[in-house]
Formats: structure tokens, C-alpha cells, sequence
């Protein structure tokens, strides 16, 4: 475990430092920010505005820093050659796939932290108060990054920075199709077709199942059932992504 | 890089911006073609919006509602068109079906800015039906049946559903009273006074809505309602020291609904 921790926070200490990171994470307060200016454009509703952008606004600036960050953190190492010297201490390759994946995923919690407190900050000088939804919507949102961190990561262990990119990317929006999915497998008329698109509903992560942000602009409080739900699928995917990426790694040959 | 090769390169950068920057000043005084009724025109429908939207729909209805407030006020501004209000606002509506102020502001545009009632109620009844339990939702729509359709038994409906929901205004009750009379319902307007008065904690509304009660009652030839005597007072006068300590017993009928 010490080892996966060392790994973890160099990762982190790379990535924060990295020009990317640190303009995107300016970008995710000047989103919550500009969400002031359009506020007086919206007869009334800037509340609402200020909400969907900082909920919205959250999920979409992570999944830029999974993209830009994130996908090039083991195929840099590679290129680089750092991961022979890395490698060859007593580190295993599945402990430096997890050290990256913590890495990254510390990196994603300063900026998910750092925007939920400006958002509910922002809130409460609205006049909003603590928000309540808000908040639990947010930390709904964390299960979305948890899993899309691991698909990044995966990604990164077997293919250039950007297929591994345009992949992540290309899963992200599959991920909010997935019902879609298995309606057109229900409904398919060639049993060939409804077998492959159900595969793809199982293969795909669930994003949708981490959405409250529509209950929440309304101060509808999240159901319970979708956490604990929520919490036990992000953890198995993400579990099973990990796995997929340790085992496409150790097979990996670095020359 | 020379120092003067530097200041001519930034000197063509401003110029060429300044240059942009006038085009783009005096494309409204040429008349071209109304930009934003074409622009609008190729957005597409909601349920379309709702998938590429990728989850964020909230978001997306924020968009479309903040281009509707500007097409508002831009063709309010000048020719008073507002040919893709229903279209705008179907779109916002259909991102987000709880966002109940989309149904009343384009539904108020539509009727009296657009003059198309029927378009207006027919958005108003989708607001109702996916916000069924919002008085506010039910108060509006009633409000737009009684002022522009004429239809005043909907109206009372609307009104009366509408004074039994959470969060309900006292207003929704005069107006359910007030409307249930025009709409040729005489019982369920005296009954609507009632519940006001008994409801009302306000003196001055207490006293209109006994106005009423007694007018309506001498109207259906009715006994006057009791006024329950209060606790002794220094004028030895009959009835209450304050109309809002006084609580009327409704009458033995009640209307349906």
C-alpha cells in the first residue's frame, strides 16, 4: 500500500503542476463565475443558471482533466522511459497502474472540492442558503469521475494519448446512452443485433445512474437508494476497469 | 524579433479587430434578414436536444430559456413578432418538464404578446399535466382560462385545485370564490367566501369576503350566516372585536369538487 501511496502522490504532484490542470481548473471557476453574468439575462432564474452551471459544470471540467491529464499519465511514463526505472524496484505493475489511478483521482478531488465550495458559496450569497440538493447531487457526480478516471487509466495503458483521449470521450457519451441500449436490444428483430447491442449495455458504464443535477435544480433531494446503488456500482466497475488495465500492463513490453 | 517589426505586426492586429469590430456595428442598420427568427428556426426539437445533452438537459434548458428572454426582448424591442416563442419554449419545455416559470412566461407571451390563446393553453395544460401538484402551475392556467378564453368553469376548477395545494396564496381562494360565480356556480362561490373568511387572518380581506358572503346570500335567498359572539367587550356591541377572531360556520352544502 505504501507503494501504490508514493506512486499516488507523485501522480498528484505531477499533475498539479502540469499548465493544462492548472488552467482548467481557472476555467472551472470562471464557469461558476460567469454563471453571475448571464444571471440578469435570465428574467429571474439566475439562481437556477448558477445551479446548472456548477453542477454541469463540475462533471464536464473533470472529464477534461481525465482527457487531458489522464490519458497520457502511463503512456508518457513509457515514452519517456521513466516506467523502466520505475519498474525495475521492488513496484509491481499492478501497483503502478493503481498509483496512477489514485494519483489522478486526488488531482480530480482538488478540483471537484475546490468547485463544490465555490458553487454552494456562490449559492448562499444568492440568498439560496446550504444547499442541500446541490450538494448531495454533487457527491452523486463523484461515482461519474470515479468510473471515467478508470476508464482514462485503462485507455492509457494501451494505446497513444490521443486514441486514449477520443476513447475516453467516445465512452463518456456511450455511457449516457446506455438505456437507450438496451431499448434497441429489447427491440431489435435480428437476435444477432439485440445480443451485440445488450453486450454493449453491460459493457458501457451507466453514467446515468449518477445524475441528479435535473432533482436538484428543482431542490428535490436525491433518493438514498441511488448512493448506496450508485457507491456499489462505481466501485465494482471501476474494480473491473482497474483489472482489465493491470491485466493489459503486465503484458505490456517496454524496449 | 525587431522592435519596430513587433509594434507594426500588433499595429495590424488592432487595426484588422477595429476593423471586425465596425462590420459587425453596422450589420443591424442594413435590414438584413432577421438573423435570430432563421437562427431559431434550425434548432432543433427537444427530445433531439435532450440526447445530446448527454445528461445535462438542466443545463441545455438554461441555454434555450436565456435565448428565449433574449428573443423576447429583442422582438418586443422592434417588430413584435414572435413567431418562435412556441417553438423556443417547446424546447425548453421538453428539456426540463418541472420548469414551471417556461410555461407561464411563454404561455403569457404567446396569448397576449403572440395573440395565440390556443397555442398558449395548450402549453399551459402540458405544464399541468407534467406539474400537476405546482399551485402555482394550476393558478396560471386558471388565470389564462378566465382572461383569455372566457372559459370560466375551467377557470374555477384550476382556481380551486389550485387553493388546495401546498404553499397556496390566499389569493387563489378569492379568485376561485370570485370566478365560481361568474362560471353560473352561485354554492361554490359561498362556500369559497367561507373558507376564506375562516382562513383569512387579515381584517380589511375579512370584511370584503363578508361583503361577499352576505351579498351572495341574499342573492340565493339565503338565512345570513352567525357571526359567534366574542367575550365582553367595553362598546357592548354585538359581534367580535376583531373580525379575525370570529371563524363563520359554512354552510351544510358543499359543492363537488
Amino acid at each position: 500500500m505504501t507503494r501504490i501511496f508514493a506512486i499516488a502522490i507523485n501522480t498528484w504532484r505531477e499533475a498539479i503542476r502540469d499548465r493544462i490542470y492548472l488552467a482548467l481548473l481557472g476555467f472551472a471557476a470562471l464557469l461558476i463565475l460567469a454563471s453571475q453574468v448571464l444571471s440578469p439575462l435570465a428574467l429571474g432564474e439566475g439562481t437556477r443558471i448558477t445551479r446548472d452551471f456548477g453542477l454541469s459544470g463540475l462533471v464536464l471540467v473533470s472529464l477534461l482533466v481525465t482527457i487531458f491529464v489522464g490519458t497520457g499519465l502511463v503512456q508518457k511514463e513509457i515514452e519517456r522511459k521513466t516506467v523502466m526505472t520505475i519498474l525495475s524496484k521492488p513496484i509491481g505493475r499492478g501497483e503502478f497502474v493503481l498509483g496512477k489511478y489514485l494519483g489522478l483521482l486526488m488531482t480530480l478531488a482538488v478540483i471537484f472540492i475546490a468547485m463544490t465550495a465555490l458553487l454552494l458559496a456562490v449559492l448562499a450569497l444568492r440568498g439560496d442558503g446550504f444547499n442541500q440538493p446541490v450538494l448531495l447531487a454533487a457527491l452523486l457526480s463523484l461515482g461519474e469521475i470515479v468510473i471515467m478516471t478508470g476508464v482514462a487509466i485503462f485507455f492509457s495503458t494501451c494505446t497513444s494519448p490521443m486514441l486514449s483521449g477520443m476513447m475516453t470521450l467516445a465512452v463518456f457519451v456511450a455511457g449516457h446512452f446506455t438505456a437507450d441500449l438496451n431499448a434497441f436490444a429489447e427491440q431489435a428483430a435480428s437476435p444477432l443485433l439485440a445480443g451485440l447491442t445488450a453486450a454493449l449495455h453491460w459493457i458501457f458504464p451507466n453514467l446515468e445512474l449518477f445524475n441528479a443535477r435535473n432533482a436538484a435544480a428543482h431542490g428535490v433531494m436525491p433518493e438514498a437508494v441511488r448512493f448506496s446503488l450508485g457507491a456499489g456500482y462505481a466501485l465494482l466497475y471501476t474494480a473491473a476497469i482497474l483489472l482489465g488495465s493491470i491485466v493489459i500492463f503486465r503484458r505490456r513490453e517496454f524496449r | 524579433m525587431k522592435p519596430t517589426r513587433e509594434i507594426f505586426l500588433v499595429a495590424l492586429l488592432v487595426g484588422a479587430l477595429a476593423g471586425a469590430s465596425f462590420l459587425a456595428a453596422i450589420e443591424p442598420r442594413l435590414g438584413l434578414r432577421d438573423r435570430f427568427t432563421e437562427e431559431l428556426m434550425y434548432y432543433p426539437k427537444g427530445p433531439l436536444v435532450q440526447k445530446a445533452a448527454l445528461g445535462h438537459t438542466a443545463l441545455a434548458a438554461d441555454f434555450a430559456w436565456i435565448r428565449a428572454v433574449q428573443y423576447y426582448g429583442e422582438h418586443k424591442r422592434s417588430d413584435r413578432k414572435f413567431d418562435m416563442m412556441g417553438h423556443l419554449v417547446q424546447i425548453i419545455t421538453d428539456l426540463d418538464p418541472q420548469f414551471v416559470n417556461a410555461y407561464i412566461f411563454g404561455g403569457l407571451v404567446m396569448a397576449q404578446d403572440a395573440r395565440n390563446v390556443d397555442a398558449a393553453l395548450a402549453l399551459m395544460e402540458k405544464g399541468l399535466k407534467n406539474n400537476p401538484d405546482d399551485w402555482q402551475m394550476n393558478f396560471e392556467t386558471g388565470f389564462m382560462y378566465y382572461t383569455c378564453a372566457g372559459n370560466y368553469e375551467r377557470a374555477a376548477e384550476l382556481f380551486r385545485r389550485s387553493s388546495r395545494l401546498p404553499g397556496a396564496s390566499d389569493a387563489t381562494i378569492r379568485f376561485a370564490a370570485f370566478v365560481s360565480k361568474r362560471a353560473g356556480d352561485p354554492r361554490a362561490s359561498l362556500f369559497l367566501w367561507q373558507e376564506f373568511y375562516n382562513r383569512s387572518t387579515n381584517d380589511e380581506m375579512k370584511a370584503r369576503a363578508l361583503q361577499s358572503i352576505r351579498r351572495l346570500e341574499a342573492e340565493m335567498g339565503r338565512t345570513p350566516t352567525v357571526i359567534p359572539d366574542q367575550p365582553a367587550s367595553t362598546d357592548h356591541g354585538a359581534g367580535p372585536d376583531r373580525p379575525h377572531d370570529a371563524v363563520l360556520t359554512p354552510g351544510s352544502e358543499t359543492p363537488a369538487g
